[in-house]
């Protein structure tokens, strides 16, 4: 193959770098008009921090994503959720105490981690009939609210885990991944999907509101 | 490169940040997982409609024993035939549609006309041994799946990207090799993949070649059947925070194929590429972006079987596009797609003139001097998902198409090239730049009133203008015009400048019932399809050789028509045993009748697939799986009377085939026409291999009797 074979190379070469720029140009409007926006609306940067979760109260226990075979087992009055991180050495796995009610800040987590594991609550705490079963129905209401808004055709496959908080309405307050698949995209399709439920179903009048901070396994098939 | 990288990732990572990332840690409960995964039909009605069907990677390592040609392998999917050509470049059709009317991708990357005769089709670059899927979607395809066609798409996907988890190296891949007696054809392919958990690279090589076949009974040799060729390709895949990156390049040759409804062979075929490719999912929705390039030279001249003879014919074609497609997830059940697409083709086609000819010399003969084909698409779409049960997708879409191409000239301006010499003279007087707008639309409803039940609606409107060969070819001597043409009906064509794009309208339904656990299925799809400006052919004389000696062949120009096509596609399968495990024994039936009518002059429209019925049963026990095929095909009386297509007689084919798997090793045995029925294609065209040996002319026979052995091995 030769130029000459090529034809006219300069109009071609216009054209082709004119085209890649247009293309290049809209993704990059895009990616900045969307980043200006929404730089805008976060309060803080991206952390990664892990984050305390608790293990409901109710009689039905927090099924583990991924249950390692030797699971270490913690005390029922801090059911903590492991999230080992992928890569250790970058985001150490520690266990961080819960922020007192209402105290406010400690950042939802964003542990690039490739199992995230809620810790069974062992033994199980006595059942409360009536607000347990509130939660285990609030509960499922909120997983179908979740799924109905699910992507239709993502050709990914892996397990994420979002965490997310709502207020008394419903409203999403924050949402986050606890736990990645090991995939960028499919981790960010999952958050997306989350954040596009709210306003999800308003909990009921009977559960307190340290019971308004969940954590949902996503998994694609 | 990480100047632009690292403001480019923190505007991503602020893009997937919809809400403050600062929350109270407080004791949170966990929901019930989430499933994702198709639902009811209904939920995959944008990208795989129930209209449409997909090869997967095990229908395609059961059927690759047989053949390296990859369209053939469609043969299978009901609604979908495919028109013969060399070894391994069949052209595939879909309800009576024929590949120039279809949009082919292989990794989402289109792929050029490279030929007068279409020898190098898209197809030929890929080899059965490597694909890991092929979807199929006919005419009501959305919009977003590609414009410029009219009766569907066909893409062929490698296996994506794999990586590692849990840290280490992942170390995969798979070799095979066959063996067919028929043609004593043999082969063999190996993938391997070596990955992180960020970087993946994969290595994909085949080889295959084979003799001329035998056709079935006393049908003897079909001659100019042979061919070789290679493909090799790395992809590299690199999974960052801002999303997936791909490069894959590639190299493909063949230094032979003959066809035997060519008057021509194909004596070199080399092509190599480059796709480059973006995936990323925002807060906002998702980004894909992809940029190609294509090189292909191309050769044509004769094999042992047209010899003595010489007449070199060389073509170039350079293809470059790049596609951003844009997805709005706008609200929880609607999504917005956005897209925008450039294709540039450049095609140089050249005949160099031969020492010695009287008639082929003594300047070389610019069949197409220096064309480009250049289009600009953009498309929006809507998707909505009323309910669990009901959804559509309509959308719109517009491509502007401009052509180009420099002045041509004959041979010589001698008498003997006195056609061809007024044809160019004529040809170079008038002005060659073309463009078209052509709008299209589509919309689909998918509805799944009950479980197992679902029906699709769809209506499209499509349209695509000529190609270049269509448009761009002028020569109106008879031998210069028998080189122009991928209808392997040995006929005369020259291009029409005047040529309108074809815009067609297809109605369409699909109904499917599955039974509780999959044991059984049915799919009845009808459809029907009106095309205005169809680019046929009329006859413009009877041709005649050099020493005026009658010819069986007559010369047409590619003029618009009307035409229409309707039909049924019917499929389905039941079980009738289950075991443990995978174990089962399955019926399977399938069959397709297409009518294609020339509206203009109301005669049957060429390459038309007469009544084909396909049954199988499978049965499948632990490691062992045998099958047995039997097909039978209606005869076809319905010809094309502008092209003389010959009448084939009806047939039976049974095929045998036992596999065992032991490991990670899978033996495949196989009895192809197990009782050497003797029989014609009927999309063959007309046999110029053995016309130029024996003087007598018949359809291309089909393959006869051939054992076929596989073995392949995954790790």
């Amino acid at each position: 193959m030769s130029l000459v074979g090529f034809g006219p190379l300069a109009p071609r070469v216009v054209a082709l770098a004119a085209t890649t720029l247009l293309h290049a140009l809209a993704v990059a409007a895009l990616v900045v008009a969307y980043g200006a926006r929404e730089t805008g609306k976060t309060a803080q940067p991206l952390r990664l921090t892990l984050m305390t979760l608790s293990a409901p109260p109710p009689s039905r226990p927090v099924r583990p994503l991924h249950k390692p075979a030797d699971a270490p087992r913690r005390s029922p009055e801090r059911q903590t959720a492991a999230i080992p991180a992928a890569r250790a050495s970058a985001v150490p796995v520690s266990a961080l105490p819960a922020s007192p009610e209402g105290s406010a800040l400690a950042p939802l987590p964003v542990p690039h981690a490739a199992n995230a594991v809620v810790a069974q609550p062992e033994p199980p705490p006595p059942p409360i009939a009536e607000p347990a079963d509130m939660m285990a129905a609030y509960r499922t209401l909120l997983s179908r609210h979740i799924r109905a808004g699910r992507p239709r055709a993502s050709a990914l496959r892996g397990t994420v885990l979002i965490a997310f908080r709502i207020d008394r309405g419903g409203t999403l307050l924050a949402s986050d991944i606890a736990g990645s698949s090991g995939d960028p995209n499919l981790d960010r399709i999952a958050l997306r999907m989350v954040r596009q439920a709210s306003p999800m179903p308003a909990p009921p009048a009977g559960l307190a509101a340290a019971q308004l901070a969940f954590v949902v396994p996503v998994a694609f098939h | 490169m990480s100047f632009c990288v690292r403001p480019l990732r923190a505007f991503l990572g602020a893009t997937s940040a919809l809400l403050p990332l600062a929350v109270h840690a407080q004791e949170a409960s966990q929901l019930p997982q989430v499933d994702v995964e198709a639902g009811t039909p209904a939920d995959a009605v944008a990208s795989a409609p129930v209209t449409g069907r997909t090869l997967s990677e095990a229908d395609i390592r059961r059927l690759q024993l047989s053949t390296s040609d990859t369209a053939a392998l469609l043969r299978w999917i009901p609604g979908v035939s495919a028109n013969s050509g060399g070894g391994f470049s069949s052209m595939p059709v879909i309800r009576g549609l024929n590949e120039q009317r279809l949009r082919i991708t292989v990794d989402g990357s289109p792929i050029d006309f490279a030929c007068p005769n279409d020898m190098n089709s898209p197809l030929s670059y890929t080899d059965p041994q490597s694909i890991h899927a092929i979807r199929v979607v006919p005419g009501v395809a959305p919009v977003s799946m590609g414009g410029d066609n009219i009766g569907g798409i066909i893409a062929v996907e490698s296996a994506a990207p794999r990586f590692a988890t849990g840290g280490g190296t992942l170390l995969t891949g798979t070799m095979s090799a066959f063996y067919r007696s028929n043609g004593d054809g043999f082969g063999g392919a190996a993938q391997l993949t070596v990955a992180g958990e960020r970087l993946s690279a994969t290595y994909t090589g085949s080889y295959t070649q084979s003799d001329r076949y035998k056709g079935g009974g006393d049908l003897g040799l079909v001659r100019s059947t042979e061919f070789a060729k290679t493909d090799q390709a790395l992809a590299l895949a690199y999974r960052s925070d801002i999303g997936l990156f791909r490069l894959k390049g590639g190299y493909h040759f063949s230094p032979y194929e003959g066809f035997a409804n060519q008057a021509m062979d194909m004596v070199s075929n080399t092509s190599w590429f480059l796709n480059f490719g973006y995936e990323g999912e925002f807060d906002w929705g998702s980004a894909k972006f992809t940029a190609d390039y294509r090189d292909t030279d191309h050769e044509m001249n004769f094999l042992k079987d047209k010899m003595p003879a010489n007449m070199p014919m060389n073509t170039e074609v350079h293809t470059f596009s790049t596609a951003l497609r844009l997805e709005f997830p706008v609200s929880r059940h609607e999504t917005l797609r956005l897209g925008g697409e450039y294709h540039h083709q450049w095609l140089n086609d050249y005949w160099p003139p031969v020492a010695g000819s009287m008639m082929m010399g003594p300047n070389t003969y610019l069949n197409v001097n220096a064309a480009h084909r250049n289009r600009l698409g953009a498309f929006a779409e809507w998707e909505r998902h009323w309910s669990d049960r009901l959804s559509s997708v309509v959308g719109v879409r517009l491509d502007h198409v401009t052509m180009n191409t420099g002045n041509v000239q004959p041979y010589s301006t001698s008498m003997m090239n006195m056609d061809d010499a007024m044809a160019a003279m004529a040809f170079n007087a008038v002005s060659h730049a073309r463009k078209n707008d052509n709008w299209s639309a589509s919309a689909l409803l998918s509805y799944a009133p009950a479980s197992g039940v679902a029906i699709e609606l769809g209506y499209a409107h499509k349209a695509r203008s000529p190609n270049i060969y269509e448009r761009y070819t002028w020569g109106r001597g008879a031998m210069s015009s028998r080189m122009i043409g991928w209808y392997g009906d040995g006929n005369g064509y020259f291009g029409n400048l005047d040529l309108r794009p074809e815009r067609a309208d297809t109605v369409s339904a699909a109904i499917e019932f599955q039974g509780a656990a999959q044991d059984w299925s049915l799919r009845i799809a009808p459809y029907y399809t009106h095309v205005n400006d169809y680019i046929d052919a009329v006859f413009v004389k009877k041709l005649t050789g050099s020493m005026m000696t009658a010819f069986p062949w007559v010369q047409l120009q590619f003029a618009n028509q009307g035409a229409e096509f309707f039909g049924v596609d019917v499929s389905g399968h039941a079980t009738l045993r289950k075991g443990a495990d995978r174990d089962a024994t399955t019926l399977t039936a399938s069959l397709a009748y297409v009518h294609g009518q020339n509206l203009s002059d109301g005669g049957p429209l060429y390459h038309q697939m007469p009544l084909d019925i396909k049954v199988g049963l499978e049965h499948r026990q632990g490691a062992l799986e045998a099958g047995v095929d039997f097909e039978w095909v209606a005869a076809k009386n319905r010809v094309d009377a502008t092209r003389n297509e010959p009448r084939t007689a009806a047939y039976a084919l049974v095929n045998l085939r036992v596999a065992y798997t032991l490991g990670p090793v899978r033996l495949s045995v196989e009895g192809e026409n197990l009782f050497d029925k003797a029989y014609s294609l009927p999309l063959g065209g007309v046999s110029l291999g053995d016309y130029k040996a024996t003087g007598t002319l018949r359809p291309v026979p089909g393959r006869g009797r051939s054992v076929n052995v596989g073995v392949g091995v995954s790790f």
